[in-house]
């Protein structure tokens, strides 16, 4: 080696900076132990070179040295001089490129075999188009490099770089993000995904860049919920997708991979097979359908999947637009399909049903309610799975798919509510703790302190036992067994499949030989009431004790035993278990046949009617804990029910004094004493807040509803919070009604929410001036109207039967008689009382565009919809409004108002029912309907003072409006039941159509809403002041009567007079 | 009615020719029986209140023939020719009541015969001219000029007014009114004046106790006394139903119905399916649950 170079090397280096000769300094040992001396000069010689190049290629120079450390042990003498080579070219270009490329240099090499080095300098310099900007991506591409490589064929960089290259013509930023990515990502894709992976990254870069990098970034996971032989497959949709439409191919990456998420991955590839079929036909629909799939197929199973697609795809083929809003879920008829094939039972079906049946069988007001709704009351129930009563509601479950026919979802409801029912009919609430058993000597008296203070009978006898967990338990057992017992004795019809699910829960039982021996025998009390066990497993060493439970608790299962019965039987029980240690048994466990363990009857009166010894409590090596609830028994409350009731009771009495009859410390004592209420297992945080927020549910539950007495004498609360009387002014109650999408020529279920209210009152005073300033008409209209009553009675004549002759009629038969011709024989007459017997309902348009004032709207002929959505024309709208607000201008909501109070006066004379509601609303979701007068509701100061406060409010969705007064005037039982809308426009309403600009959804909708109307006897008739009214009314109302006022002034005048034609 | 020895399938009655023959089984619930016997005798009108079907036609009949009297029945359209009177005691004239039933139909009208007219009594007319029991079922169906007529004949007057002929009958001196109403249904408009309800004393009907009810429907339809426990647990079962979601519980009547077919060898699900579910509602939640009760009940 030449030493001499050295020196030469360095000094020149030493120009550039101190750093690149310590790099270089460092580096040559190295080097040349790998180096012939020529390659070594011509190493040194090449970082000069580049050091030389420009102004600070020195840099590059300088991560060349300190590559070459490491690179040197990769590469051969001449793949280590191309390597400089390439390094050389890319400094002319660009000191920082070379630089990372340099620095990059030894890892990816790696990974990259050395004759490849030469394209990849290529591809990488390809992204450089000699801008700073394109040289910084570039850098970036060579340090990614390593990381890239270490997950990506050389193919597939090469690819993803022609990605980014084409990327880059866009953002540089995104192509570093994208690179900064492509890290974390690849590393979670699958080899065999990546090159689909990427390739659809590039088709979709084409359409939307924002969505593309969510998609890039969240790659993995999105494949990852995909079964892994379906995941090629998915990409490829979403690219044909892709390349037939725009928007589409997004939502399905999204929302269709979260979808397949939620299927179970053995359907995946069943999926996939479908919605390539679907595909065909729309491409929507089977979008939708991948995303309906997971509902589907929770409701109805893979097979009904199966039958459901059937059914779309038919729709679909017979009208593409149905067959959309089929598989988007928005279709009556799908609902009817899944409906059709799910087992499932849904309480909310099947409440009024089960709400009568339990009436029936109890004489009592029971609500039947959703376990939610009683767990969320907080008042010592904590289970949404478990049935229950608090005495005054059944609370059962929202719902059941427990088997596989409908059939046998709802026998198992009616099991349940029946066993509920049992409780209230066969008086488990109704202990009194003095009344006599029938079956059992009464022993309570004597275990009974003098100094007891309780409030309820159940906790006086409660607090007989010093384990009142335990007491509770068998208390519980027996008094199930009771009421269970009693069911089947009265209702032999319900006994099979009574009995059906009290096997089943039968078997899902512990084992006595997993428990502790008391609790084994509290199971085995339970396990008894649940059928006829034959025989047990049990330590033949407690036989006696085993008897003795045997017998005392089936003596319950009489059709004699009262609840009285089960608390002598507890009483009893109690004291055998209370001295059975509860340990592990771990000596003999034999089969013990129950028939051995009969009794004579001698010995069966020694253990009915003798006096228990008091038990001492055994020291416990387990601690007692309850066995598991049986399923269709739910929880049993007995002694919080009776508390409930009491409190409600004595609340009820002393209405003067709405105070507790109870102080707080003696409902606290009683909580906390209680084991029926588990505060820790109820409310989140330390038991003293628990305790307070407790005891304020029960007071809430006590005040909220004040209890009426029924006829009967129970005590009934009416907590029904969707009942329609006695409801607060402020409450909202909401509707649900169907939509009809002209389209798919079919409703979408459940679609709009019609919120109806009480508007704000103002004074009486708008009512009264206006009937002051026009008096004239207001007489006028009166008059009319009274003219209408007489009309009524009619005496009618020519009747074949009636009051009296007619004596025309009878001349003219004598006539007939006499000329030889058949005499007509009706010749009575009759005074025939047709009683006026009409319902009409007003409703009134209370949209924005009724705050237009009417010089205004009669100088501007605009169309509404000149504005490009319904934000902007509020916004202007409300301009408007405020602008008017100083004018004073009379507006047409004011006109609408006079109109209605002028036509109430005559309306009052003439006794027809009347109501009168507003309507308006934002979105769907938002129909507002407002009660001025309830169809029902007599005429009073408090109507004058809702018109006053009727202000124009959002849009005008009207369909559903119409269908929620024709749901009420169905509910009147007139002859004549009329429906007067009375608008100002079209409707419209955000998502009232296909786009904002869309009428003809709206005005469809309206139309099949009126016809519905139609169907149920009612004459609809639609009333308008616009005058661009003519065109859409005539489509909207078909045969349906119309009109529209030319001059809005003069609706006073006209309402009334088309009122009168219309009902006589 | 049974035909017996006679050629034709039906058999034609004139009022007064018509008698019943067999006592009707009537199972007094409580002192009903003596309570109309004393107002009978005391010529003091009766109101018979209470539901459908719980057996008061029938005690109006058991009374008529208690009091050894022959039964006698018309209906109000249908008199064709007046014939004399020859049998003793005091008819029964049953009237069922309809919203179309004026005072003419009660009274009578002139009808065309031949040359002239001719007047034909109505059958209140002739319940007051033969002194009978006269029987206005529902009465406040009927149009309220009958009350008219009602007046004068149920205080110390007893006279009916026929105001076309110009006449006054004084009524036969085993003459009675009674007349029935279910106070459940009606509506407000239909009431009963104060003032024409308190010409009346008033007997109170309810269906009967589950055990009277079973003795009941056993003897008129031969079923086992388990099948008609069971009927009648049932009834009493759906009349709590009654204003929530019933209008009516369940009548006695319609249990026995039931419980014929059940004889007949209909199964039991199935007779009270027909008879009782599809008699009582239209409403498909109603009728269901009253279905369920009835599945609760047989098997």
């Amino acid at each position: 080696m030449n030493d001499k170079t050295f020196p030469h090397v360095e000094r020149e280096l030493a120009q550039f900076s101190a750093a690149i000769l310590t790099e270089f300094q460092n580096a040559a040992p190295v080097v040349r132990n790998r180096l012939s001396s020529e390659d070594f000069i011509d190493w040194a010689e090449e970082g000069l070179t580049i050091a030389k190049l420009s102004f600070r290629t020195w840099e590059a120079a300088s991560e060349y040295f300190k590559a070459s450390t490491r690179v040197v042990e990769r590469l051969s003498a001449v793949d280590l001089h191309s390597w400089a080579k390439q390094g050389e070219m890319l400094a002319r270009e660009s000191s920082v490129m070379a630089s990372a490329y340099f620095r990059a240099s030894s890892e990816t090499l790696y990974y990259l075999p050395p004759q490849k080095l030469e394209d990849w300098v290529r591809i990488g310099k390809n992204l450089s188009r000699d801008t700073w900007r394109s040289n910084s991506l570039c850098s970036k591409f060579f340090e990614s490099s390593p990381k890239l490589l270490r997950y990506l064929s050389f193919d597939d960089v090469e690819q993803f770089t022609a990605f980014l290259k084409n990327l880059a013509e866009i953002s540089y930023d995104l192509c570093t993000d994208y690179l900064d990515m492509a890290k974390e990502v690849f590393p979670g894709i699958e080899k065999q995904d990546r090159k689909p992976f990427l390739d659809l990254a590039m088709l979709l870069s084409e359409l939307n860049l924002e969505d593309t990098k969510a998609f890039f970034g969240q790659g993995p996971r999105l494949l990852s919920r995909i079964d892994q032989d379906e995941r090629k497959r998915f990409l490829s949709i979403v690219s044909m997708l892709a390349t037939s439409n725009g928007a589409q191919p997004f939502v399905f990456l999204f929302d269709g991979s979260q979808a397949m998420g939620e299927l179970d991955r053995t359907i995946h590839s069943r999926i996939l097979d479908m919605h390539q079929e679907l595909f065909i036909i729309s491409q929507t629909a089977s979008v939708d359908f991948v995303k309906s799939a997971p509902y589907v197929v929770g409701r109805i199973g893979l097979s009904g999947l199966n039958h459901w697609f059937e059914e779309g795809r038919s729709t679909i083929e017979r009208r593409e637009e149905s067959g959309e809003a089929f598989f988007r879920l928005e279709s009556a008829i799908g609902d009817a399909i899944i409906e059709r094939l799910s087992s499932r039972v849904e309480l909310e079906q099947i409440r009024e049903i089960l709400r009568m049946y339990s009436r029936a069988l109890t004489g009592r007001n029971t609500q039947m309610r959703s376990t939610e709704k009683l767990t969320e009351k907080g008042i010592g129930w904590t289970s949404v799975e478990m049935p229950s009563t608090e005495g005054t509601a059944i609370y059962l479950p929202p719902c059941i798919d427990r088997y596989d026919t409908k059939e046998q979802n709802f026998a198992w409801y009616k099991v349940v509510a029946t066993h509920q029912a049992g409780h209230l009919e066969f008086d488990s609430f109704e202990f009194c703790f003095d009344t006599e058993a029938s079956l059992f000597s009464n022993q309570r008296r004597q275990l009974d302190s003098e100094m007891n203070s309780s409030i309820t009978d159940m906790e006086r006898f409660f607090d007989l036992f010093a384990d009142r967990r335990l007491a509770t338990d068998i208390f519980a057992a027996v008094e199930d067994s009771r009421v269970d017992f009693l069911l089947k004795q009265e209702y032999a019809g319900i006994r099979r499949s009574y009995e059906q699910v009290q096997r089943e829960a039968l078997k899902q039982r512990p084992a006595l030989q997993t428990m502790p021996l008391r609790e084994a025998l509290v199971e085995f009390i339970i396990q008894m009431s649940l059928g006829d066990v034959t025989s047990i497993s049990f330590p033949a060493a407690f036989k006696r004790e085993l008897r003795s439970v045997f017998q005392i608790s089936n003596r319950v299962k009489s059709p004699q035993a009262t609840v009285e019965d089960s608390a002598e039987a507890t009483i009893r029980l109690y004291s055998i278990l209370i001295q059975v240690t509860n340990v592990m048994y771990d000596g003999e466990w034999r089969l013990i046949e129950l028939s051995d363990l009969a009794l004579s009857d001698d010995a069966l009166r020694i253990i009915f009617e003798g006096i228990p010894q008091a038990g001492i409590p055994e020291e416990d090596d387990v601690v007692y804990q309850s066995p598991p609830q049986v399923d269709y028994r739910g929880e049993f409350k007995p002694e919080i029910i009776q508390l409930l009731t009491k409190l409600k009771q004595d609340n009820s009495k002393n209405d003067a004094a709405p105070a507790s009859p109870l102080s707080q410390e003696e409902l606290k004592a009683l909580v906390e004493k209680s084991v029926e209420i588990d505060l820790a297992a109820m409310l989140a945080g330390d038991i003293a807040s628990s305790m307070g927020l407790f005891l304020s549910n029960i007071m809430d539950e006590i005040y909220q509803s004040p209890p009426c007495i029924a006829e009967d004498g129970t005590i009934i609360v009416d907590v029904e919070d969707d009942d329609d009387d006695g409801r607060s002014l402020d409450e909202e109650l909401d509707f649900l009604y169907d939509e009809w999408d002209f389209r798919a020529c079919d409703y979408k279920p459940r679609w709009c929410c019609v919120r109806e209210k009480v508007p704000s009152q103002g004074s009486t005073d708008f009512f009264e001036d206006t009937l002051k300033n026009n008096a004239r008409l207001a007489a006028q209209i009166k008059r009319q109207f009274e003219l209408v009553s007489p009309e009524l009675f009619k005496k009618i004549k020519k009747l074949r039967d009636g009051d009296d002759l007619d004596l025309d009629a009878v001349i003219e038969a004598m006539v007939e008689k006499k000329i030889g011709i058949p005499p007509c024989e009706n010749i009575y007459w009759r005074r025939n009382k047709i009683e006026r017997d009409v319902s009409v309902i007003f409703l009134l348009d209370i949209s924005a565009s009724t705050s237009e004032a009417i010089e205004e709207s009669k100088n501007i002929m605009y169309d509404e919809w000149d504005f490009k959505d319904i934000k902007e024309y509020m916004a202007w709208l409300r301009a408007q409004t405020l602008e008017r607000h100083k004018n004073q201008a009379r507006k047409i909501i004011d006109v609408e108002k006079e109109s209605l109070v002028l036509l109430m006066g005559a309306l009052e004379t003439i006794g027809d029912e009347y109501g009168i509601y507003g309507f308006s609303g934002h979105g769907r979701e938002n129909v507002e309907f407002y009660v001025i007068k309830g169809i029902n509701e007599t005429f009073s100061d408090k109507v004058k003072k809702r018109i006053d406060g009727l202000t124009p409010l959002h849009a005008t969705r009207m369909g559903p409006a119409i269908r929620h007064a024709t749901s009420k005037l169905a509910a009147q039982s007139s002859r004549t039941k009329i429906l007067f809308l009375i608008s100002d426009g079209r409707p419209q309403d955000q998502g009232y159509g296909r786009d904002n600009k869309e009428k003809d959804y709206a005005i469809n909708d309206t139309k099949m809403a009126l016809i519905e109307a139609k169907r149920k006897g009612i004459v609809p008739f639609c009333l308008t002041v616009d005058k661009m009214g003519q065109d859409y009314l005539k489509k909207m109302c078909h045969d349906i009567g119309y009109e529209v006022v030319w001059d809005i002034e003069s609706l006073p005048k006209r309402l009334p007079v088309l009122y009168r034609k219309l009902t006589t | 009615m049974s035909i017996q020895g006679t050629g034709k399938p039906y058999r034609e009655h004139i009022i007064e020719e018509y008698v019943i023959q067999e006592e009707p089984y009537y199972l007094p619930l409580s002192d009903e029986v003596e309570v109309f016997e004393a107002a009978y005798a005391q010529k003091i009108p009766v109101i018979f209140k209470g539901p459908t079907g719980c057996g008061k036609t029938r005690f109006v009949e058991y009374m008529a023939y208690k009091l050894s009297k022959p039964l006698t029945v018309i209906k109000p359209a249908d008199g064709p020719e007046h014939s004399d009177q020859e049998k003793k005691g005091i008819p029964l004239v049953t009237i069922a009541c309809h919203e179309d039933l004026s005072a003419n139909d009660l009274v009578g009208r002139y009808l065309l015969e031949d040359e002239s007219t001719k007047w034909l009594d109505g059958p209140l007319t002739r319940a007051v001219k033969a002194g009978g029991i006269c029987y206005l079922d529902e009465v406040v169906e009927a149009r309220k000029d009958t009350t008219v007529l009602i007046h004068p004949l149920t205080d110390h007057r007893r006279v009916l007014p026929v105001e076309k002929k110009g006449q006054i009958i004084e009524a036969g001196d085993g003459f009675l009114l009674v007349i029935s109403y279910n106070p459940g249904y009606q509506s407000a408009l239909k009431d009963i004046k104060q003032s024409t309800r308190q010409r009346f004393i008033a007997i109170e009907f309810d269906y009967p106790p589950r055990e009277a009810e079973r003795d009941i429907i056993a003897h008129e339809s031969s079923v086992s006394p388990d099948t008609a426990w069971q009927l009648a647990k049932l009834g009493e079962k759906v009349r709590n139903l009654k204003e929530h979601g019933l209008e009516e519980g369940v009548s006695t009547r319609l249990l026995i119905y039931a419980a014929r077919l059940i004889h007949q060898g209909i199964s039991p699900r199935r007779a009270c399916q027909v008879a009782i579910v599809w008699a009582l509602a239209d409403d498909t939640e109603v009728q269901r649950s009253i279905e369920e009760l009835v599945s609760t009940i047989f098997e």
